[in-house]
């Protein structure tokens, strides 16, 4: 027993002085995360953003891939973008419902609708570390890990990495942002756009829109405004059977609800479905104006 | 049961607590046999019945060898039972897939079938049970009697740190270990140093990693840089080794912290300087077996250079059906099988010791080899290695993604430094230590989500 005691000791001595030091950087220097080393790292990092519910955000956008093109720093410091990569609007509306967070306001993006409700994701994010530690200890949660510090210090040293808006100045950052189109590749947009034009699978859209259906009535009755999204797309996908169909399905649904579509006079999409980073800037800029209008 | 589960953690506390616990020392071996029957039924319960049946026709076979009624016989049985219940369990959807539109009723009924959990592994300890018993290799259980040697053969095949993926060890290994054990006479070193290094290859290299090399699919290969496709490549190849490796080391040490001694599986497998010496490095249990069990049965080297060519051949190529039950695996086999050979005619296989930039050239073109060759591994279908290939040459003008470049650089180097730093060079217990507690902070500060391990479709 006394080689357990001495080795545990030790070992755990170790360890526990790594991830002291390690949390103290992280709480003194409180890096800014800009990149995930993949799309489910950053899905993770972004629930448990919802389930320790710091702050109590006005506006929450539930979504897809396509909302999480809108960096962070081009919505009002109040709002909480829950989109996830490769997931639905009704992913988001179940974390929410799961975490504490009880916003003015929830915009349901709907281009996506027909993608199913990915019920394990709050309970990966809820685990193994307990939420109130890491919601106590910065360096525990896993928005910080080391990967992503590692990536986000490479992100910071690019060139030409995008330049953030001054906090509160917004405004002045969409009306600076330039006019010029974003580059893309036309042969890939062709080549997606033919990928985005298949119809959805009747049974699965209804399912999917009365999943929705009920978030939404569960959020009225909070007292929840709720708002429909629909981002922009390239025109042959929004006029194509899939989208043709997801939207009139979410009519039908749920008739009397405010439906934004925020489109600037100009935008691209990397493959007709995603939008290109200046176009996703400025797309951002307009959903935020109409919504504050 | 998974390793990298919380199910397994309250599973293990409560097998180690019962197991040394002093009233319970008469039935330790009762009790860990039941542990891992247990442990295995978590999975496939329904599956529980044909690892019985191997254990059992295992257990008469080797019994009639010990016992001298009928050796030879009985060896023959034990060991084709076993085969058996390898073949039409493992390769029953390869069979039916092979046959196409002949498939018929018999062969719609296979593809029925699951594929239960471990087979690949505990059929092969019921040969080597029934093959060192009929060499004189195992001992008799004293006293010797049927019930005795039962309880000892259900042990040796259903252990559970290593049932479901290795490594393999030999009976004549094992079968000797079995007996009480005291909680002090735990090498609570081998426990800690193997159990921290197992999750930390498993949890912080191959299960974040894994997030990367999905991207190893075609046709959207197709849109990927040459860079990325290589790169992808060298992170499947890390993956593999950390997952497997990852997986034998826990197993080493919770098999230490219950008194039994594994063997050690990996040995740097990456540093090898030639496709032999790889093969002596990498699942070495499984070298080992298949070349005492089958290579020198064959006639290993000792019949002409000819027919020892054609005996690496084989044996890969069987070695690479033993992993898995596709076309592929036995391409992966013969990929391995003919490359010894050549190595072998050009008098390559003997490395370059003592000369440090040959040795490094060597290295590298074993490392390219291999990695190739793990293509086989993750892209089952032929047309899709094919496309992989070609965009691997024709991407070239593609914009690389440094991002998903510089996670697998960062995931590799960790390996990478383990292969080139061995363990003796961080001297002390103490340095030893302090290496464990940085790992196990990496464990708590990095680990990726909860994967299965590759190696349990085997």
């Amino acid at each position: 027993m006394r080689s357990f005691i001495s080795s545990s000791r030790a070992v755990l001595g170790w360890a526990v002085a790594a991830v002291t030091i390690y949390a103290t950087a992280i709480e003194i220097g409180r890096p800014r995360i800009m990149l995930h080393p993949d799309q489910h790292s950053y899905n993770l990092a972004r629930a448990e953003r919802a389930l320790l519910a710091e702050g109590t955000p006005s506006t929450v956008i539930v979504g897809s891939s396509l909302g999480v093109r809108v960096p962070d720093d081009w919505l009002p410091r109040d709002w909480l973008n829950l989109s996830f990569g490769g997931k639905g609007a009704t992913t988001g509306l179940a974390l929410l419902e799961a975490s504490p967070l009880r916003p003015r306001r929830v915009v349901v993006e709907v281009n996506t609708v027909d993608v199913p409700m990915d019920k394990v994701l709050a309970a990966e994010a809820s685990g193994p570390i307990p939420l109130p530690l890491r919601r106590s200890v910065r360096g525990l949660r896993i928005e910080y890990r080391p990967i992503n510090l590692l990536l986000s210090g490479f992100g910071a040293l690019r060139s030409g990495a995008a330049p953030s808006p001054r906090s509160g100045n917004l405004q002045a950052a969409c009306e600076a942002l330039p006019r010029s189109a974003d580059p893309t590749s036309q042969e890939v947009v062709a080549r997606e756009i033919q990928r985005q034009l298949e119809a959805p699978v009747p049974a699965g859209l209804d399912r999917s829109v009365s999943e929705l259906q009920a978030a939404v009535s569960r959020l009225a009755m909070q007292g929840t405004e709720v708002v429909l999204l629909e981002w922009p797309v390239d025109p042959q996908v929004a006029a194509g059977p899939r989208q043709t169909a997801i939207r009139n399905a979410v009519r039908e649904a749920m008739p009397g609800l405010r439906w934004v579509s925020p489109k600037p006079n100009e935008f691209q999409t990397e493959d007709g479905l995603h939008l290109a980073p200046l176009s996703a800037r400025r797309v951002a800029c307009e959903l935020v104006r109409e919504l504050s209008a | 049961m998974i390793f990298n589960s919380f199910a397994f953690v309250v599973f293990l506390a409560t097998v180690v607590f019962v197991y040394y616990h002093p009233a319970a020392r008469r039935w330790q071996i009762e009790w860990l046999v039941l542990a891992s029957l247990f442990f295995y039924a978590w999975e496939q319960p329904a599956l529980l019945s044909l690892l019985l049946l191997s254990a059992t026709i295992t257990s008469a076979a080797s019994y009639a060898v010990l016992k001298g009624a009928e050796p030879r016989l009985a060896a023959t049985l034990g060991v084709v039972a076993n085969l058996s219940i390898l073949a039409f369990f493992k390769y029953n959807h390869l069979v039916a897939d092979s046959l196409g539109a002949q498939i018929g009723g018999v062969g719609r009924m296979l593809l029925l079938l699951p594929l239960p959990i471990g087979i690949s592994f505990f059929t092969f300890h019921g040969i080597s049970l029934v093959v060192d018993a009929w060499r004189g290799k195992v001992p008799k259980a004293e006293p010797f009697g049927p019930g005795r040697h039962y309880r000892n053969t259900l042990l040796y095949i259903v252990f559970f740190p290593q049932l479901v993926a290795g490594p393999i060890v030999k009976a004549a290994d094992f079968m000797p270990q079995i007996g009480w054990k005291k909680l002090d006479d735990i090498d609570w070193r081998v426990v800690f140093h193997y159990t921290v290094l197992g999750y930390f290859l498993k949890v912080v290299i191959a299960d974040n990693l894994a997030q990367q090399t999905t991207f190893i699919a075609c046709p959207a290969c197709q849109s990927l840089a040459s860079i990325d496709l290589v790169m992808l490549l060298v992170g499947y190849s890390v993956q593999i080794f950390a997952d497997f490796w990852g997986y034998s080391s826990i197993a080493i040490g919770i098999a230490a912290l219950l008194g039994y001694r594994l063997p050690i599986n990996f040995n740097r497998p990456y540093i090898a300087d030639s496709i032999a010496d790889f093969w002596r490095r990498w699942h070495i249990s499984l070298s080992s077996f298949l070349r005492e069990y089958l290579y020198i049965p064959l006639g290993g080297n000792r019949r002409g250079p000819v027919r020892t060519y054609v005996n690496l051949i084989v044996v890969m190529a069987l070695g690479g059906l033993w992993h898995g039950a596709a076309w592929s695996y036995a391409v992966w086999g013969l990929w391995h099988g003919v490359g010894l050979a050549v190595e072998r005619a050009c008098g390559a296989s003997e490395g370059a010791a003592g000369r440090p930039l040959l040795r490094a050239f060597r290295i590298a073109g074993v490392f390219a080899f291999v990695t190739l060759g793990w293509l086989l591994f993750k892209l089952p279908d032929f047309g899709d290695v094919i496309q992989y290939l070609a965009a691997m040459a024709a991407n070239t003008d593609i914009r690389p993604s440094l991002l998903r470049c510089l996670v697998i650089v960062a995931y590799a180097v960790p390996v990478f430094a383990y292969h080139l730093l061995p363990s003796r060079r961080f001297g002390t217990v103490e340095r030893q230590m302090a290496m464990e507690g940085l790992l196990l902070g990496a464990i708590i500060l990095n680990s990726g989500s909860s994967n299965a391990f590759i190696y349990f479709q085997f």
